[in-house]
């Protein structure tokens, strides 16, 4: 994976937002744990876009896990902006998507985390 | 000095760096007889100075190498051009070492020579064969492990096994719990390599044992995922373990089949009624603690195949949704023929062995065959 920076981060209204592109695949997944843990910061929310996401396999899959429960753990809110149709099918057929808070968008996402009557995941 | 312009100044600088060097440097005349070799040549290979002045350095041939290895060599060099390789050479004392060297022509007062710079690479050689033997080993092993085919009157049950390394982070086993009762398990553990067919060992182990205390589903997965949370309990976050699985409880006298999918692709059905898939979706195991795991009955009235893989079948390095068109149209030209040989052996035939150069990860097939008797 060529010249595509893993993960972009912006923080805006005390919410990060990290943008994944490329593969997150096997033979990648270690860019993205090292850009992620580096960047994460505190904030109320977190919104994991992965619309410039090619391709993910269970190595990725296992480090959206990861993140949810890393943001269970410290109260954090997360949502997944997925927009891709086969991502969606790993995700219901993990049962992923009763977990993970999935929207199509940013702005949906906001809307989620800043709703305060939202239920989060809490850990099962 | 404010810098090393006088010539034989800097002559005398460059011999010194060569001869002190932790590099081995040798020099050939244009007959490629040898001319110079520096200190570090000599502490490696076992030959002074005096016993390598004006003999070809072939002293050093193992034998080892082709001749077009030493054919590539020469070419390279005559046409000018920078050789670099790997050399299995002898030392005086008859030992062999392993050297990464780089051999290009110089011109000196008009006439050529030829340079040799070389390292000692044996360490690194030997550890990677090493290597080599223990992953040889460590296949071994996991395929000792896996079960015989199982042909009984009312049931078959075939596996194919490809790992994409020597090694594999897919596993099945299967086992008859008496005459009429048969457990049959896939798992496809997160990743592959040696650090996945490991955790494949643990997964098997575990399963063996709790299919003979109480085969059904939902009890062989839930207690299978609470041990394996236990077993790999770490709080490191990164260090996520899990696998997903398929699992079915065949019932011959009742001829029925009872089965869950942990996170895994879902199972076709092929019989001379057509294709169906099914599928009873759970999460994956070793990924939350204490969740419990559902399954689903399939009543069999027409002698039916039932197909499970693991996702390195259909995910390739193409478009995965016309993947899993190719395995659907395969499978419903298999349940209109009547092929001598076998589901199993087609799939793999058409999906795998015909397609080899896509395939990206460790595949694994396993097909049940089920008679429903009159």
């Amino acid at each position: 994976m060529k010249d595509v920076m893993p993960v972009i981060s912006k923080v805006e209204n005390n919410i990060q937002t990290l943008q994944l592109n490329g593969r997150m695949t096997y033979d990648f997944i270690d860019q993205y744990e090292k850009h992620i843990k580096k960047g994460i910061v505190n904030a109320d929310g977190y919104i994991i876009d992965l619309r410039a996401i090619e391709q993910i396999d269970s190595t990725g899959l296992g480090l959206l896990v990861t993140l949810a429960k890393y943001f269970m753990n410290n109260k954090g809110k997360m949502v997944i902006v997925n927009t891709d149709a086969l991502i969606h099918e790993l995700f219901v057929v993990s049962k992923l998507d009763q977990i993970f808070k999935i929207s199509d968008s940013i702005v949906e996402s906001i809307k989620i985390i800043e709703d305060k009557d939202e239920v989060f995941w809490t850990g099962i | 000095m404010e810098g090393l312009y006088d010539c034989e100044c800097l002559t005398n600088a460059y011999y010194q760096c060569i001869e002190k060097m932790n590099l081995m440097a040798v020099i050939t005349d244009k007959a490629f007889n040898i001319v110079y070799a520096n200190a570090s040549f000599c502490d490696t290979t076992g030959y002074s100075k005096e016993e390598v002045q004006g003999v070809k350095p072939n002293i050093l041939k193992s034998n080892e190498h082709s001749v077009m290895f030493y054919d590539n060599l020469r070419m390279t060099i005559l046409a000018g051009m920078t050789w670099r390789g790997t050399f299995k050479n002898r030392k005086k004392n008859g030992s062999l070492y392993w050297e990464d060297a780089s051999i290009f022509p110089i011109e000196v007062d008009g006439e050529r020579m030829y340079v040799k710079t070389a390292v000692d690479v044996s360490n690194r050689q030997k550890m990677a064969s090493e290597k080599e033997k223990d992953t040889m080993l460590a296949s071994m092993i996991q395929t000792s492990l896996l079960p015989a085919n199982l042909y009984n009157e009312d049931i078959t049950i075939k596996g194919y096994y490809a790992p994409y390394e020597n090694v594999s982070g897919d596993i099945y086993y299967w086992q008859a719990l008496n005459d009429h009762q048969y457990c049959v398990f896939l798992a496809d553990v997160i990743g592959h390599g040696v650090g996945s067919a490991l955790m494949t060992t643990a997964i098997i182990a575990l399963v063996t044992n709790l299919m003979n205390l109480n085969p059904a589903p939902d009890v062989v997965l839930g207690e299978l995922n609470n041990r394996i949370m236990d077993l790999f309990k770490t709080k490191d976050l990164s260090q996520i373990n899990y696998f997903t699985a398929a699992y079915l409880l065949v019932d011959t006298r009742e001829k029925m089949v009872q089965f869950s999918n942990c996170g895994h692709p879902k199972m076709y059905i092929v019989s001379n009624e057509g294709v169906e898939d099914i599928q009873e979706i759970n999460f994956p195991v070793g990924l939350f603690a204490d969740v419990e795991f559902s399954f689903a009955n399939y009543n069999y009235t027409n002698d039916m195949e039932l197909l499970i893989y693991t996702d390195g079948l259909i995910e390739k390095d193409l478009d995965k949704e016309e993947e899993i068109r190719v395995l659907e149209r395969l499978l419903e030209k298999e349940s209109l023929s009547n092929s001598s040989e076998g589901l199993l052996e087609n799939v793999v035939k058409d999906m795998v062995i015909s397609d080899k150069e896509h395939i990206k990860d460790d595949v694994t097939v396993i097909s049940v065959k089920l008679k429903a008797g009159d």
